[in-house]
C-alpha cells in the first residue's frame, strides 16, 4: 500500500467531469482519477474550508459513522478494472471489529479528507497507473516547437511593408 | 408527524441544476414540494426507477455503511424550514438496547437515503401547513377555465372558409 495525499482536483473545460491527482507520499508519482462533479465539489469544498449552509453528503456520512461510534480507519484504491477505479472504505465498529466497504474513490477520498485519515493506492496499481512528471528535457522540447514556429516566420515581410 | 410518499420528481427548465420533488400526503390530498439539487435529485429517482449504475453512488455508500454498522433506520422526518430552507432528520435505532440515534440532514439526502433503505416520510404538521400545497376545486375550476378558452378559440374560428377554399 503506497500512501497518497490529494494534490490537486482539476477541471477540464472540454468535459464536466474533473480528475483528482493523488501524489505519492514518499516519491514523484502521481495518479490521476477521473470522477464526477458533484463528488469533485465535494472533496474541493472541504478543502478549501469552504462554509456551507447544511450538510453535504458526505457529511452526513461522516457524522453517521461517528454517531454509530465507528471509526474510518483508512480508504484504499485497491483496483482497477475496464477503466474504472475501485475502492474500498476501512471502518472499524464500536465492537472493534474492522469492516471493508465498496465505494467509488471519489466517495472514499471525499470522506478521508473529512475524517482526516489515511489514503492509500495499492502497489501494483501505482506501479503500473501511476505518472511521474517528465524531466527538465520535456520543458526545452516544448519550447523546441515554439522555438521551431519562430523560425517559420519571415520577418523579412515585415520590412517590407 | 404526517406519513408522505413521493409524487414526483420534476425537472426545472430554468435551472438545470435544481429538481423539485413533490411529497404528497398519503392520507389527503396536501402536497409539499421541495427545491433540491440535481445530484440529490438523479439519486432519488435513479433508484425509483431501477436504473443499475455499474459503481455504489453516494447514496448507495451511504446506505450500505448504514447497513453494516447494524444501524435500522425507523423514519426521515422534515422538521422544520427556516429562512426558505427545509430540515430533516433521519432517525435511526442501534443496538440491542435500541439506542435512538438522529442525524440532522438536508431532505434529498434524508430522501434519498429512505428509499433506498425502505423506511416511511415524514413531515412535521407545522412544515406542512406553512409549506404545503393543496390541489383545490379552485384549481379545478381554473383548468375548466383554461379549457373555456380553448372552446372560445373554436368558436371563433369561421368553418365556412373551409368550404369556400375548395
Amino acid at each position: 500500500m503506497v500512501e497518497v495525499k490529494v494534490d490537486a482536483v482539476r477541471v477540464y473545460s472540454m468535459s464536466s467531469h474533473r480528475v483528482v491527482i493523488l501524489k505519492d507520499l514518499e516519491s514523484e508519482r502521481f495518479l490521476p482519477i477521473w470522477i464526477g462533479q458533484p463528488e469533485a465539489e465535494a472533496i474541493t469544498i472541504h478543502l478549501t474550508n469552504t462554509r456551507v449552509a447544511r450538510p453535504l453528503t458526505h457529511d452526513l456520512i461522516v457524522n453517521a459513522i461517528r454517531e454509530l461510534g465507528a471509526t474510518v480507519r483508512y480508504v484504499i484504491v485497491n483496483d482497477l478494472r475496464e477503466e474504472t477505479f475501485y475502492a474500498r472504505l476501512v471502518l472499524r465498529t464500536r465492537d472493534g471489529k474492522d469492516l471493508s466497504i465498496d465505494s467509488r474513490p471519489s466517495d472514499a477520498i471525499a470522506i478521508a479528507v473529512r475524517v482526516g485519515c489515511s489514503i492509500y493506492v495499492d502497489d501494483d496499481i501505482m506501479a503500473q497507473h501511476g505518472q511521474q512528471p517528465e524531466e527538465e528535457a520535456g520543458q526545452e522540447e516544448d519550447l523546441g516547437a515554439f522555438k521551431d514556429f519562430l523560425s517559420t516566420l519571415d520577418l523579412d515581410d515585415l520590412d517590407k511593408k | 408527524m404526517i406519513e408522505m410518499k413521493i409524487e414526483s420528481i420534476r425537472i426545472s427548465l430554468m435551472s438545470t441544476n435544481q429538481q423539485v420533488v413533490i411529497l404528497k400526503e398519503l392520507d389527503g390530498e396536501r402536497r409539499l414540494p421541495i427545491f433540491i439539487g440535481k445530484t440529490e435529485g438523479d439519486a432519488i429517482s435513479f433508484h425509483l426507477n431501477g436504473v443499475s449504475v455499474p459503481r455504489p453512488l453516494t447514496h448507495d455508500l451511504a446506505a450500505s455503511i448504514l447497513s453494516k454498522l447494524n444501524a435500522r433506520l425507523s423514519y426521515v422526518l422534515i422538521n422544520d424550514l427556516r429562512n426558505q430552507h427545509f430540515y430533516a432528520s433521519i432517525v435511526m435505532h442501534l443496538g440491542e438496547d435500541e439506542q435512538e440515534i438522529v442525524l440532522d440532514a438536508r431532505p434529498s439526502d434524508a430522501i434519498a437515503i429512505a428509499v433506498r433503505l425502505d423506511c416511511p416520510i415524514f413531515v412535521d404538521e407545522h412544515v406542512l401547513e406553512v409549506a404545503g400545497v393543496e390541489l383545490t376545486d379552485e384549481a379545478e375550476a381554473d383548468s375548466k377555465e383554461d379549457l373555456g378558452a380553448f372552446s372560445d378559440f373554436i368558436s371563433s374560428l369561421d368553418l365556412s372558409d373551409l368550404d369556400k377554399d375548395k
